[in-house]
């Protein structure tokens, strides 16, 4: 196996409210660059605050994490913003998109972050809203899009820096069957064509055939890896 | 296994590895980063934009009009000083030979409106109580007359027989030099105020302050070189005087504006007067308008402001929006309180007389206040806004001033 690109060694959340609840316990994970990996588990199992440490968002209580030989733990607040910068996508469930930006400026904002220039930024903008079928909204606002066409946009946003690894959080909870799909497809898509790595929470079991690799939580703790290439860790 | 955490560095840590050098390299990208999205913010929330600058132009359009006002009514008060003759025990005191190159044509009467910096002291001794003013050698307010032992010369107008306390040193003062000036109470303001150097016995009647109110004098527009040319500050030699008179009447207690209690008094009165009273609250409603605002804008955008950090804004950009999108607010505010107060003086000059005008002077401090009213409005949002961690704005969880998260995951004192 490859060098992994994503890593987490005995990952551990406790939020201290009342008795302190431990919402990741003792994650190990490792994600190997151009994987699909899905997330699973019934609603309060720790998908989200999974997500939420292996993207910097959040520091664990103990444990680590490694992207790109990067280790969160010596990384500063600000450290690790920039790093979420370039090497970071993020697709939420809802209020993905900025409400006061266009859809093209949503897609340009991280971009911009990064201080590409006008052009490339417009170029690139528009390619990715290509690649979502979104070009033709460009100038609308995320209020005028439906559910599905602001995921849409969320995932070309997501892709817009070329990051190591793209974080989804349950992209399609919001969605019918049909629109998340069509979202799936499209990381999927993306997966494919340009070995972007994915590691998407979702509890719809419909998405396993989109995946690599399965993993399967329970009460904050991972109860079995499931590789879609064959084997069946327990 | 425990791994250690980065540390957040502590304030201090932080404060000294900052460096001004830095700055520029941070804040240009920076600034480009997120003006674009303030000024969508302001644009998108039109009304709300709106209602801020109001509030902050409120505050701006009424100090000038006040400040206008305030100055109306100093010129209004110059042109009807008059001099009043004064006191019958006076004498001026300086202490130490006179400088021999004095000029003495410039022992002149202190023309009205013009004004000497004095220092007051209240002198009690068991002969009474004396005032000892300190000032300067060449002061314009002392005709040099000579004194002979202790005496007025004679041909000295009536009205003025003092007695030289240090006849060496002694300059009488001529009645016709000494000046007050009175201004008809308006706001509150004291009556009377005392240009006269000089130790003198008050009369029976209450002492009228001679702590004289040196933001009139200055209002009533002398430039502040005229009178005083002196070598050593008055300060200096009322202390020279006070320790000459503490020796002379050893049972007498000196007070002088620096006394504590006095201090304190004088203070008081400052705070107390309505002038400053309404400006004080005019400031306070201001930012707090300013402060309720911002905080409402900063609570209904925590899934925004979360999002961007998500994207990789980091704190102090985040920072920086939000005091953008305010300064933006408040610099709209001023103008448009130049506006409002150019109009109002406008329409007030219709029935007044004299007209009320507005200085460069009263410009700069309007632009001083509307600083101050964004400074106090923003902080606690902003510093908000900064603290907040990712997950608490994506979330819509509460946020806390204090970083530390025990306290930040507490709750008990509720956030924001
Ligand atoms: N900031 C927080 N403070 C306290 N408890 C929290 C916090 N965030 C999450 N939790 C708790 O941690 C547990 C895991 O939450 P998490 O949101 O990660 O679950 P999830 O798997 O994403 O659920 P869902 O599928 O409903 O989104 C829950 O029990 C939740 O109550
Ligand atoms: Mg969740």
């Amino acid at each position: 196996m490859s060098e992994p690109i994503l890593k987490c060694n005995e990952l551990h959340k406790r939020f201290l409210v009342g008795d302190g609840v431990d919402a990741v316990k003792d994650v190990r994970l490792t994600v190997a660059p151009g994987e699909f990996v899905l997330i699973m588990g019934p609603s309060g199992c720790g998908k989200t605050t999974l997500l939420n440490l292996l993207g910097g968002l959040d520091r664990p209580t103990r444990g680590e994490v490694i992207l790109k030989h990067r280790k969160f733990s010596r990384l500063s607040e600000n450290e690790l913003a920039r790093m979420r910068r370039t090497l970071v996508g993020f697709v939420f469930q809802f209020f993905n998109l900025l409400p006061d930006l266009t859809a093209a400026e949503n897609v340009a904002l991280p971009m911009r972050m990064i201080g590409l220039g006008h052009e490339e930024v417009a170029r690139r903008t528009l390619e990715l809203l290509d690649e979502v079928g979104m070009v033709d909204r460009a100038s609308h606002s995320p209020y005028e899009l439906s559910g599905g066409e602001q995921q849409r946009v969320a995932v070309a946003r997501a892709l817009a820096n070329r990051p190591a690894v793209v974080l989804a959080d349950e992209p399609t909870g919001n969605l019918d069957s049909q629109s998340g799909n069509r979202v799936m497809e499209l990381f999927s898509r993306f997966n494919a064509r340009h070995g972007q790595t994915f590691v998407v929470a979702s509890h719809d079991r419909g998405f396993r055939e989109y995946a690599t690799k399965v993993v399967h939580m329970l009460d904050g703790a991972v109860v079995r890896m499931e590789d879609r290439t064959g084997a069946v860790t327990p | 296994m425990m791994r250690r955490r980065a540390k957040e560095p502590s304030p201090v840590a932080r404060w000294r590895s900052w460096r001004v050098r830095d700055l520029p390299r941070w804040l240009g990208p920076a600034w480009r980063l997120v003006r674009p999205l303030a000024h969508r913010q302001l644009a998108r929330h039109g009304l709300q934009s709106a209602m801020v600058a109001l509030v902050v132009a409120g505050a701006v359009a009424s100090y000038l009009v006040m400040s206008a006002a305030g100055a109306g009514a100093a010129r209004e008060a110059m042109a009807q000083v008059r001099p009043v003759p004064l006191f019958a025990d006076v004498l001026a005191y300086a202490p130490g030979p006179l400088p021999a190159d004095i000029d003495r044509r410039m022992a002149r009467a202190v023309e009205i409106g013009h004004w000497e910096m004095v220092a007051v002291a209240e002198v009690y001794t068991a002969s009474g109580r004396y005032t000892a003013l300190g000032l300067s050698p060449t002061s314009r307010l002392l005709e040099a007359l000579t004194l002979t032992a202790g005496r007025w010369p004679s041909g000295t107008p009536a009205g003025v027989h003092g007695h030289a306390v240090f006849p060496d040193h002694a300059v009488g003062i001529s009645p016709g030099t000494i000046t007050s000036l009175e201004v008809p109470g308006r706001h509150g303001w004291h009556t009377l105020h005392v240009l006269v150097t000089g130790l003198y016995r008050p009369p029976g009647a209450p002492f009228s302050g001679p702590l004289v109110d040196r933001e009139t004098l200055i209002r009533l527009g002398d430039p502040v070189h005229q009178g005083v040319v002196g070598w050593l500050s008055p300060r200096y030699r009322l202390t020279a005087a006070t320790a000459r008179l503490a020796r002379m009447f050893p049972q007498g207690t000196v007070v002088t504006r620096d006394t504590p209690g006095v201090l304190v008094l004088d203070l008081t009165r400052r705070a107390w007067s309505p002038v400053l009273t309404v400006m004080g609250l005019v400031v306070a409603l201001a930012a707090a308008g300013l402060f309720s605002l911002m905080l409402l804008s900063f609570l209904r955008r925590k899934r925004y402001l979360g999002m961007l950090k998500a994207l990789g804004l980091e704190s102090s950009e985040l920072g920086l929006l939000l005091v953008m999108e305010a300064g933006l607010m408040s610099v709209l505010g001023l103008i448009t309180g130049w506006g409002m107060a150019a109009g109002l003086i406008w329409q007030l000059n219709r029935f007044h007389e004299p007209a009320l005008r507005l200085g460069p002077g009263d410009l700069a401090a309007s632009v001083l206040l509307a600083a101050g009213v964004l400074v106090l409005g923003s902080f606690i949002p902003v510093t908000l806004s900064r603290r907040a961690t990712v997950d608490q704005l994506l979330h819509n969880r509460r946020v806390y001033l204090s970083p530390n998260p025990s306290c930040a995951q507490c709750g008990r004192c509720g956030g924001f």
